[in-house]
């Protein structure tokens, strides 16, 4: 790439999760999945060392952009999330990707299953 | 009552489950959290120039001045009760700075015999004794930020020079005697004369200006002690980039120490953990640490005013059992008889971490004199109770990092008393492990804090020796006072840092206008028992029944370890806070503080209260 882009990485990094962090499941609950860029099979090992690789690209000692520390606090909480054994089933549960698994309704427009979808594979 | 607390839930019943608050939406929009998407790319543009300013600053300047390559990166400076050292990353490695006597550690005191105040840094004692004579005084790290109804305030009137108590929860009066009469000064005063001697030292030493440091500080400090911290570093014209947890400055050290054995860490994924347990002359710290690719990220972290100084205050009423009435005045010759039997004390407790038995002869100059021989057992047996408190602060970190002893990679123990025999062996027995052998123990803190003041910095490593990371955690929960006087944690201890959280209250009366956000740190259950940070007032709330109106209070602790507090109203069914939201930056209490929250309630009782809204 251009050189003088050299912090691009943490530039879309931020822009990545901020995007995934928009685009709720089912209009209410977070992607953690997606903001960590993650597959829900993902196992504890490779939720923590993507998580640590991510840190590194988001803490705000590594990046100075805007919306790095906000980015940040939204990684944490996908890792404490999705490293609790407890937490993880019962989100799991919550966000399993059915319509219909889901009573609560959806403030969004777009329909559910496209929207889970377009934030996973982000 | 209740049923009123459901109103306008609707939208946050997800957010309720698990305490993970940032998706409540109602107070999200409220606090514009979370930028979209298209603002990100916005500040694409905004954010990019300055980025790239920092990385072109430091090759020009790199160019400008060849002597040192890196002009900008911040020192790391670990300020001890007992001693203070001062290191820098050189570009390869961590180095520690040394003074005109070749000292890497030096004595922490300041003594007031001449017209101008010197340091340890620069000074030569002529005599040892000559720090006991009442014009010096040391200890700074104990005294800062406490007012004179703390147990540690009062521990501290033992020392050889004025330490006066009111008991009314002001500062205390702390004097040295110069000439006869007493010159008071602050233990901020005396800690920024003493930081100017270190930036001198390390100014003549790295031939540029120092601005930015890293301090390393005790586990247990509040948030008021972190600003008189600051505020002797102002004083002595330093900007603090960080000030790092001493226990978390080594687990940074580790890290890199980690990251130079196994270079593709990150690959394998093996995650190492480390329990560090820092004791002092002033305060033991203990840290829990999950490290892999040179990411240390902070699980636990407990700490207590307990240290060396406890060590010898109790041997030395063990040797001289008379020793609070013999010193209850503070003329000259008490004075001298205080600094005699100290340096023979301590001298004496240096030498039983290696040898099982120690002979003390001293004249105190008073007509007594004490000769006697003293064994490690009873040495042992008169520190029963610290040894205990240790104990317990080994264990509690390791069941807040949810960590057990067998799932422990490395013990480490350092600060000055790591030569404790009693100390190295309750944490090897509690962890069940060797202790880890790769670091000094006197030279760990400074160094992790120089390691963090080079990545704070932004400076980059060409080999990928400073491609590291701490992620710090609260040290003590923040929270407001609610309920009654109970302390009601927003961000709970142990919490990641950066952070922000955030409960909903509601008020107490009728037609309630006003309550007041009243933000204290600790873990007591009784809300006067923590630290006072500060209060404000929300005012102008629209006059509704008891517990209709939402009082949301969010804390939110940013990188550079700022807390800002801020609270708004809902009315149910409106997503408009109907009061400007308030935003505080903590702390706000001055000295005196101790007052306030007395007079607080007094003057209001519990006419401005709040209560937790019930979860479902």
């Amino acid at each position: 790439l251009f050189p003088d882009l050299e912090n691009i990485t943490q530039l879309l990094t931020v822009c990545h999760v901020h995007h995934c962090a928009k685009h709720k499941i089912y209009g209410s609950e977070m992607d953690w999945y997606g903001i960590l860029q993650l597959e829900r099979s993902s196992d504890e090992g490779s939720i923590k060392k993507q998580y640590r690789k991510l840190a590194l690209l988001l803490h705000p000692d590594k990046n100075k952009f805007a919306g790095a520390e906000a980015a940040f606090k939204l990684i944490v909480e996908a890792n404490t999330v999705l490293t609790d054994q407890t937490k993880r089933s019962r989100y799991d549960t919550k966000t399993a990707p059915k319509p219909t698994a889901h009573p609560s309704n959806t403030a969004s427009t777009s329909s559910v299953g496209r929207q889970y979808k377009s934030t996973n594979n982000s | 009552m209740s049923s009123l607390f459901l109103i306008g839930d609707s939208d946050k019943k997800s957010s309720k489950s698990d305490g993970s608050n940032i998706q409540n939406s109602t107070f999200s929009k409220l606090l514009n959290f979370a930028p979209p998407f298209c603002i990100s790319f916005h500040q694409f543009e905004v954010m990019a120039e300055p980025a790239y300013t920092v990385a072109s600053d430091s090759e020009t300047t790199g160019e400008e001045k060849s002597s040192s390559a890196f002009p900008e990166i911040a020192i790391g400076i670990d300020i001890g009760t007992s001693q203070c050292s001062v290191a820098i990353w050189n570009g390869s490695q961590v180095e520690l700075l040394r003074n005109t006597r070749n000292q890497k550690l030096m004595r922490s005191y300041v003594t007031f015999k001449d017209e101008i105040p010197s340091g340890g840094v620069s000074y030569q004692l002529s005599h040892e004794h000559e720090m006991l004579s009442g014009a010096a005084i040391f200890n700074m790290k104990r005294l800062i930020g406490r007012v004179d109804t703390d147990p540690v305030v009062h521990a501290s009137k033992s020392l050889p020079f004025l330490v006066q108590t009111l008991d009314i929860g002001v500062r205390p009066f702390i004097a040295a005697l110069v000439n006869n009469i007493w010159r008071s000064t602050t233990p901020e005063e005396v800690l920024a004369i003493y930081l100017v001697e270190l930036r001198v030292m390390a100014e003549s030493r790295l031939k540029r200006p120092i601005r930015n440091v890293v301090l390393s500080i005790p586990v247990s400090f509040s948030r008021f002690q972190l600003t008189r911290i600051e505020r002797a570093c102002a004083m002595a014209g330093l900007h603090v980039l960080r000030l790092m947890p001493e226990p978390t400055a080594v687990a940074l050290l580790y890290a890199q120490q980690q990251q130079q054995l196994i270079h593709d860490n990150m690959g394998s994924g093996s995650e190492k953990i480390a329990l560090i347990f820092n004791m002092g002359a002033g305060y033991c710290d203990v840290a829990v640490t999950a490290t892999a690719g040179g990411v240390s990220h902070i699980k636990a972290l407990t700490g207590s005013t307990i240290g060396g100084e406890d060590f010898l205050q109790n041997m030395m009423r063990h040797l001289l059992p008379d020793y609070d009435n013999l010193f209850s005045s503070r003329g000259v010759n008490e004075i001298k008889s205080m600094g005699l039997l100290r340096v023979a004390t301590q001298d004496a407790i240096h030498k039983l971490s290696f040898e099982e038995s120690v002979q003390i002869d001293v004249d105190l100059g008073n007509g007594s004199r004490i000769c006697r021989k003293v064994n490690r057992e009873e040495f042992e047996e008169v520190n029963q109770k610290i040894f205990e408190k240790c104990e317990s602060l080994v264990i509690q970190c390791l069941l807040d990092a949810k960590v057990q002893a067998d799932d422990l990679t490395d013990v480490m123990v350092v600060g000055g008393c790591s030569y404790i025999p009693k100390l190295r062996n309750l944490v090897k027995s509690i962890c069940k492990r060797e202790l880890y052998k790769g670091m000094n123990p006197f030279e760990a803190a400074v160094s992790g804090t120089a390691l963090e003041g080079a990545v704070a910095s932004g400076i980059s490593d060409p080999f990928g020796n400073l491609d590291l990371l701490t992620i710090q955690a609260t040290p003590l929960g923040i929270g407001i006072r609610a309920n009654g006087n109970s302390f009601v944690p927003i961000i709970p201890r142990n919490t990641t840092m950066p952070a922000r959280k955030e409960l909903v209250f509601t008020t107490v009366r009728d037609n309630q206008t006003e309550v007041l956000i009243v933000v204290y740190e600790g873990e007591a259950l009784k809300a006067e028992e923590n630290h006072l940070l500060g209060y404000f007032k929300i005012t102008g709330l629209p006059p509704a029944p008891k517990g209709v109106p939402e009082i949301n209070v969010c804390m939110d602790i940013d990188a550079s370890n700022v807390l800002r507090v801020l609270a708004g109203v809902v009315l149910p069914g409106s997503q408009q806070p109907v009061v400007p939201v308030m935003e505080v930056r903590m702390p706000t209490v001055d000295d005196g503080h101790g007052w306030c929250a007395e007079a607080l309630h007094r003057a209001y009782g519990s006419n401005l209260d709040l209560v937790t809204v019930q979860k479902k």
